[in-house]
């Protein structure tokens, strides 16, 4: 436990950025994407072997789970506080600083405003948006979520529809 | 947005002999020319789909609405700010060894280490969510974790504090300063022991000093209360001129020479007894930085059990008990409403060599980040002054008035949290929590 050795290494230094990516589609806060990593891949090293053939599918829910956690309680807490939009909108990604401004608020607001729907929707529909958009394949999603690779389509298609249905009647 | 009536995407209507959402949605991720590669090798519809979808308006209508579903899922999608897996992996490796080195945790002393983690390595995530109470801990340890703590606690704590000044920092001039284990011999000091109780008087006995309680608490804050005592300790740190030079050669470099009257010369700094009091529960967990207790640590069983990491390992997996519902105790990785902090001010004494001098000479060794170095060179008066680190952009600090004397109030920039920290009488006090500045303002004034 108070070692982390070659095999664990190789598979970190693998799958972090997609961990990462993962988290960051739901978070949109690098840091806080970096922290949830940092999370998933200590609760991995407890009880896992680095070799198992399941590591990268089990790092990747995990990581969905875990932000999707963290999100959950971040909207509790913006509906308790109002939190000034401007504020949010001026610890977004330096990239998106650097343009106009009006522009990068619409953005900013766009994506606050899918985040805090995608908190909203039932845990399995979330995970696979997340999943999905964070950039891994059809079957990779479907190893995360142990569905068949199949029915990942129909999976998704379901989440954006109740995606779409939360931003247009949701709570947010 | 228009009404939404995806009454289309329902399958029901399904004769047979149409396209079902599955492969509508597939399509979407894989248009009809095969590209090669096994990602769309599995999408590529047989003719007969391809020939039913070319004349279909049913279908074809069905996929632009799952078309136009997608693209508003696609806004999560974008590029990654770049991620250097190679840093995280040392982070993560720190972190291993502090556990290893810390052993059993109380729910302050993790939030220090994960403070110290994180602050040392990245920007602090953890004051985003639990505003100034992990401010107000960061205090604790720059009080009472000295001389156990690093470079950065060492240098900022080498003062007898009448008046505190906040130093905004990034994590990047953090990461300047010299690790000082290069520059001479750390003593070990014991680990400080601790006592809980439940009752300010007995407290005070413990800790040698009167404990002061709030008269008022914000509304709703019914307890837990609890006072954490933690004893003092001497450690000491002696400079040696011989063991910097081969540091520095180890690494290729060459340092300005250690001046005469540092080489030898010890420091001893003289932490006191810390109370810390915590009142209420702010309903907020810290669980995504919140490590799993270890089996075997009896005293944290009776108030927390495993934290929210659902689906990963039940309790009984790690015999422990599930959250015990006994009084005094905070839920389950929550974090207190209200911290109080008092204690006497550290002292440090020297065989001869100034703070001044001192100061000098560890400012000049070379990487330090120069503004880091003018912030800290620019306290009027440094023996007499405690710089508190903020994350740079993160908390802002302001002085005020309290008790009487002038204070310094830190906030987080979201309004989430704030602390206050002064020093009346030769007693440091510090107040935090995830509260207004108004608020901590209020309880603070409010002590006696």
């Amino acid at each position: 436990m108070t070692e982390a050795p070659r095999e664990f290494e190789r598979l970190f230094l693998a799958e972090y950025s997609r961990v990462v990516a993962i988290a960051y589609r739901i978070l949109d806060d690098i840091q806080e994407a970096e922290d949830v990593a940092q999370e998933v891949f200590y609760d991995f090293h407890r009880r896992h072997a680095p070799d198992a053939p399941y590591a990268a599918a089990w790092l990747h829910k995990a990581a969905a789970h875990t932000a999707l956690n963290a999100i959950r309680s971040r909207n509790r807490r913006e509906r308790r506080n109002a939190i000034d939009l401007q504020a949010q909108a001026a610890i977004q990604p330096a990239r998106e600083a650097a343009l106009d401004p009006e522009v990068a608020l619409d953005r900013a607001e766009q994506r606050r405003q899918v985040s805090t729907a995608l908190g909203h929707l039932p845990e399995r529909s979330a995970e696979i948006l997340m999943l999905r958009y964070g950039g891994l394949s059809y079957a990779e999603v479907a190893a995360a979520l142990g569905v068949g690779v199949n029915q990942v389509g129909t999976l998704l298609a379901r989440a954006e529809m109740a995606l779409r249905k939360e931003l247009v009647n949701g709570t947010c | 947005m228009a009404h939404v009536d995806d009454r289309h995407l329902d399958d029901r209507h399904l004769d047979g002999r149409h396209l079902n959402k599955g492969v509508l949605r597939r399509m979407v991720d894989a248009p009809f020319q095969a590209s090669g590669g096994e990602e769309t090798a599995n999408y590529l519809l047989s003719t007969a789909d391809r020939a039913h979808y070319a004349g279909c308006a049913y279908c074809r209508s069905k996929y632009a609405r799952i078309e136009a579903n997608a693209r508003i899922a696609a806004t999560l999608a974008g590029p990654l700010p770049p991620v250097d897996a190679t840093l995280a992996l040392a982070r993560f490796r720190q972190r291993l060894a502090a556990q290893a080195a810390a052993g059993n945790l109380h729910w302050y002393e993790r939030i220090i280490s994960n403070v110290k983690t994180n602050f040392q390595m990245n920007q602090n995530r953890l004051l985003k969510p639990l505003g100034a109470v992990a401010l107000v801990v960061l205090l604790i340890g720059a009080l009472a974790f000295t001389p156990l703590g690093s470079y950065a606690e060492s240098l900022l704590t080498l003062f007898t504090p009448k008046q505190f000044v906040a130093i905004p920092v990034t994590q990047d001039q953090i990461r300047t300063l010299p690790d000082l284990s290069d520059y001479g011999t750390m003593s070990d000091p014991p680990r400080p022991q601790v006592q809980h109780f439940t009752d300010a008087g007995a407290a005070a006995a413990a800790a040698g000093i009167a404990v002061l309680t709030p008269a008022t608490l914000p509304a709703g804050n019914t307890g837990p209360v609890d006072f954490m005592v933690q004893s003092g300790a001497t450690g000491s740190f002696t400079f040696s001129a011989a063991k910097a030079a081969a540091a520095a050669a180890a690494r290729g470099e060459t340092l300005p020479p250690m001046p005469a009257n540092i080489d030898g010369s010890t420091l001893v700094v003289t932490t006191n007894p810390v109370v810390v009091a915590t009142y209420g529960d702010s309903g907020i967990s810290f669980s995504v930085a919140e490590q799993m207790v270890e089996p075997g640590d009896s005293r944290e069983q009776n108030g927390k059990s495993s934290t929210s990491k659902q689906g990963t390992g039940s309790a009984a997996e790690h015999n422990i008990p599930n959250a015990s519902k006994e009084m005094g105790s905070l839920q389950n990785g929550n974090i207190p409403q209200v911290v109080v902090v008092q204690s006497k001010a550290p002292t440090v004494s020297s065989t001869g060599v100034t703070v001044a001098e001192l100061q000098q000479y560890l400012l000049n060794q070379p990487g330090i980040s120069p503004e880091l170095t003018a912030a800290i060179m620019g306290i009027a008066d440094p023996s007499s002054t405690l710089p508190i680190p903020i994350p740079a952009g993160q908390a802002n600090s302001h002085t005020v008035q309290v008790q009487g004397v002038n204070g310094l109030a830190i906030g987080d920039s979201t309004g989430l949290g704030s602390g206050v920290i002064w020093q009346k009488n030769g007693i440091v006090y510090a107040v935090g929590g995830p509260l207004t500045e108004n608020e901590v303002l209020t309880i603070a004034n409010s002590l006696h």
